[in-house]
């Protein structure tokens, strides 16, 4: 479960400070599928950086199954998203002289220094679809194809959580949709919390939650169907 | 092993990049190597040369003799006792091959048409070639010259036009100003070489001795060979200590560096190795930093997503050390190939230096030399990489991201 609290944040830019967050108050139940969206300069990628303790916050407090992650040192906070985060980028920031298969083990052989990771690996590669492609390289992939292997590569430790800013923006719409698709089903499948920022109309109605933002604070939080 | 894998591919992925850097390195390893190997081989022959053929490794004077060389004094003998005391020493000391006794004086040759200045050596053959082995190879003629016989430099034969066989008359004055004078035959002609002593002629030092009417068998410089000649210093410190402890006459010992110009020579060379090695790490330092700062602004992305991720910044640090490492790595191994090829290619040579037109160089690139090269080239590579290593495993994620 991840708790906001009153959570604030500014970026301070020479002498003049932006508020990004403005006392946000948000609970991400387990294994829900959430929309963060908003208009540009809304905080939605500034909020899934809090959560995802890759920034710290002005004030306010982040917990995440009990951690308190706001909180955490960068040593602590970087064990802490080695091992129950994952992350999905706009522009997928797969390695791009690993393979499709070495890309996905690194997080388990190189962070989480894991041994036998093939079978893990392959079932993940599966359960994507993209077994067939591992020895291609990432420039020999579509944008959709390299999605997947980011959401795979997110999937494969196995965390609670899986963060995603913006995974459709440069995507087209069929392949948008065939990735949303697929992080659901993952999300049925193992488990996972998934939530997601974007502004594309069509991919947030997928979302099973929508919360919408403005100026750094929640003006909407509904159910989707 | 894995940040090793990146690093590897990231360099096959950036062909061109990698080709030119690796070309910039082996360019300036080779470059060093080179001039390594060739002056160190023309160093060698110099030096080789001097000390095998003219002035021995030390010589034994009395005091002052060294400083009016040029004078060519004979007030400045070593007196028979003495000698016979110096000769005790150095038969026994360990490290010493041999020693010649030499009376160098001046004198005037003529071929009864003209006549012209000469410095002679006055020395007994068999044990000369003992203390200069490489004596016998600069004479055209009879080495092992007798009594009566002259070896005369190649520079006094042509300009007096003479041959080996011909007659010369020699005419010296003693300490006291009196003339005296010989006719020799010319046994054979030595060919000159650089540094003094290099344009001397050759009598046998009893001839020397009966031409200055010499009473007592007195000599000016006993020249020394030794067994090796790195042993130098701690030989002239054993001699010095000996010799010079009985002051009657007092003695000067020094070692060939301090009586050949070609010394300062061989220090400039030096100079000139370690100007070159400096160079070799601008450019190995320039070109890694340079490629490195680029490598980092490139994969900004990449350095953040793996951050994001949970990648340890050790990890981040090492991908790139051994990027820039790979670089100097791969220079070096191809300098140090075409290095060889282009020494063996070339083999032994021929060079001109001063007078000399016949310098044989056989260049050879010393093992120490390309390990010293190797370690200072990887040592820099790790140095040049550092910095933007650093950069990058300190990037802040959410920056990196945002780039």
């Amino acid at each position: 479960m991840i708790q906001v609290v009153k959570l604030v944040k500014h970026y301070q830019e020479g002498e003049v400070t932006t508020p990004v967050i403005e006392g946000l108050d948000l609970t991400i139940g387990d294994g829900e599928f959430v929309a963060i969206v908003g208009p540009s300069g809304s905080g939605k990628s500034t909020l899934l950086n809090l959560i995802g303790c890759l920034d710290k916050p002005d004030s306010g407090e982040i917990t995440i199954d009990g951690t308190i992650v706001s909180s955490l040192k960068n040593k602590e906070a970087l064990s802490f998203r080695a091992e129950h985060l994952g992350f999905i980028f706009q522009d997928f920031n797969l390695i791009e002289s690993f393979t499709v298969y070495e890309n996905v083990e690194f997080p388990l052989s190189v962070i989480l220094g894991e041994k036998n990771t093939r079978e893990r690996v392959k079932e993940v590669l599966e359960a994507i679809g993209m077994l067939d492609q591992i020895d291609k390289y990432p420039d020999q992939l579509s944008g959709g194809q390299k999605q997947r292997v980011a959401v795979a590569r997110a999937l494969v430790v196995n965390p609670r959580i899986i963060l995603a800013d913006e995974p459709t923006a440069n995507l087209d719409s069929v392949s948008a949709k065939k990735v949303i698709d697929l992080m659901k089903q993952m999300q049925e499948k193992f488990n996972t919390t998934f939530v997601f920022s974007t502004h594309d109309t069509k991919i947030m109605t997928e979302a099973r939650r929508i919360v919408t933002l403005q100026d750094g604070r929640i003006m909407d939080d509904r159910s989707n169907g | 092993m894995k940040s090793l894998k990146i690093a590897y591919r990231t360099l096959k992925r950036n062909r061109r990049r990698m080709i030119l850097t690796t070309a910039l390195i082996a360019i300036g390893v080779m470059f060093v190597l080179l001039f390594a190997a060739f002056s160190g081989s023309f160093k060698h022959y110099m030096i080789g040369q001097i000390t095998d053929s003219m002035l021995g490794h030390l010589q034994i004077h009395r005091q002052g003799y060294v400083a009016s060389l040029d004078n060519m004094p004979l007030d400045k003998n070593i007196p028979e006792h003495k000698l016979r005391t110096i000769e005790r020493e150095l038969d026994a000391m360990e490290g010493i091959v041999s020693y010649s006794l030499r009376l160098k004086h001046s004198a005037l040759i003529s071929n009864f048409d003209t006549s012209t200045n000469l410095r002679l050596n006055g020395i007994d053959p068999a044990i000369e070639h003992s203390t200069l082995p490489q004596l016998r190879s600069r004479i055209i003629g009879n080495a092992d010259f007798a009594h009566g016989e002259v070896l005369i430099p190649d520079i006094v034969a042509k300009g007096m036009n003479l041959k080996i066989g011909d007659s010369v008359v020699l005419v010296v004055t003693n300490n006291i100003g009196s003339m005296n004078a010989r006719t020799f035959k010319v046994a054979g002609i030595l060919q000159s070489i650089s540094g003094p002593g290099g344009r001397d002629g050759y009598i046998h030092i009893d001839d020397s001795r009966s031409l200055l009417r010499l009473h007592q068998n007195e000599a000016n410089e006993i020249a020394i060979r030794l067994h090796d000649l790195s042993a130098l210093p701690q030989i002239r410190q054993k001699l010095t200590h000996l010799l010079l402890a009985s002051n009657k006459p007092p003695l000067e010992i020094h070692g060939w560096e301090e009586l050949s110009p070609f010394s300062s020579i061989a220090k400039m060379i030096d100079l000139m190795s370690i100007s070159i090695q400096i160079i070799l790490i601008s450019i190995v330092l320039i070109s890694i930093l340079n490629v490195m700062i680029m490598s980092v602004y490139e994969r900004i992305k990449e350095i953040g997503t793996m951050s994001a991720i949970g990648t340890p910044s050790s990890f981040i640090l090492s991908t790139f050390l051994f990027e820039g490492m790979l670089l100097g790595i791969f220079g070096l191994v191809v300098g140090t190939a075409l290095s060889y090829g282009v020494v063996y290619g070339i083999g032994d040579m021929t060079i001109r230096f001063g007078r000399q037109d016949d310098i044989l160089l056989s260049p050879v690139l010393a093992c120490t030399q390309v390990a010293f090269i190797g370690v200072l080239v990887i040592v820099v590579s790790a140095l040049a990489s550092l910095y933007p290593a650093l950069k990058a495993a300190r990037m802040n994620p959410v920056d990196a991201l945002r780039s």
